[in-house]
């Protein structure tokens, strides 16, 4: 997932060289035609990959409504992150607003936040205008338990 | 001492010093043996998983002469649960006709992006003269330089 203004730019940058690279193996006439075949594959399929993101990002900075729906705790990273590029802050300035060092952000961000305090979890929630209730499901195990659970089983008895 | 498209170094027991910058990324590309990668990634069931699923290629590749695979992406990484594994293969040595009649699957964009999406595995391409997937590679999404694991590959390796 793009998740700033600079990473979004190097993604543009990135998709412009690879639209010259397909363009530069298409028109090599001089190789074998089957290693072209090969390399425009994964040349274009990585160009795909890159304009979903990149349209994905797009879409948050002009749909806001988007983001902001009911989700599982375990998306929470990606709601965090969603949220600020909907709000049209930078990484800076929503870091302010956090009263966080812009390093922290991008920290918090490059793990998944993981690492995130409880302290400065209720930040979030509170700059997002949202708050966590808990209620009961039918589901007995999360996805992410279950990843949890299968990792620790296979490690004790490995 | 032998280089190859990156000009990393040989194998030999530094590498299994592997150092990694502030944010998680290793500072060079690294050449190691099967078993340093698995030690050395292979830290959870997760990633054990990726590896698994990794080995599938590896071993189609070699079977058609493939010598080399670069391994980047978040999984060079010491990110605990990558979402993926990127794998570039040197397809130079390749024998593109024995590949295209047994695995033609790769020579389809849109079948790669169904392995992308139901295997967690980037399969990309490069050769001694098309290395931009490789460079695109050795930079993370805000730009700065990472290294990659290098593997050699040998058919007929079952990867134990």
């Amino acid at each position: 997932m793009i998740k700033n203004e600079k990473q979004y730019k190097i993604s543009k940058k990135k998709l412009k060289e690879l639209t010259g690279q397909i363009a530069r193996v298409s028109n090599d006439t001089g190789q074998l035609a089957l290693r072209n075949q090969l390399l425009l594959a994964s040349l274009n399929n990585t160009r795909q990959t890159l304009e979903e993101e990149v349209a994905e990002y797009d879409s948050l900075k002009k749909n806001k409504k988007a983001a902001l729906k009911e989700r599982l705790i375990s998306d929470l990273p990606s709601l965090i992150t969603e949220y600020k590029i909907v709000s049209g802050l930078t990484q800076k300035e929503f870091s302010e607003k956090l009263g966080l060092k812009e390093q922290q952000l991008q920290r918090y961000e490059s793990d998944n936040f993981k690492s995130v305090t409880f302290k400065n979890l209720l930040r979030f929630f509170d700059l997002m205008g949202l708050e966590i209730r808990i209620k009961e499901t039918k589901l007995k195990k999360t996805p992410q338990y279950k990843t949890l659970h299968k990792g620790t089983h296979s490690h004790r008895y490995k | 001492m032998a280089r190859d498209v990156l000009g990393c170094k040989q194998p030999n027991q530094s590498c299994m010093k592997m150092n990694f910058d502030s944010r998680g990324n290793l500072y060079q590309t690294v050449e190691l043996t099967f078993k340093q990668f698995r030690k050395a990634f292979g830290i959870n069931a997760g990633r054990l998983n990726k590896i698994d699923t990794a080995i599938t290629f590896f071993k189609i590749f070699s079977s058609c002469g493939c010598k080399t695979v670069y391994i980047g992406g978040s999984f060079a990484s010491t990110k605990e649960n990558p979402a993926d594994i990127d794998l570039c293969f040197d397809i130079t040595p390749v024998d593109l006709e024995k590949l295209k009649k047994k695995f033609p699957e790769f020579f389809d964009f849109n079948k790669i992006g169904e392995i992308r999406k139901h295997k967690a595995c980037h399969i990309l391409f490069c050769d001694t003269k098309t290395t931009y997937l490789l460079e695109m590679l050795e930079a993370d999404r805000d730009g700065n330089s990472k290294g990659l694991v290098k593997l050699r590959l040998k058919e007929g390796d079952d990867y134990d």
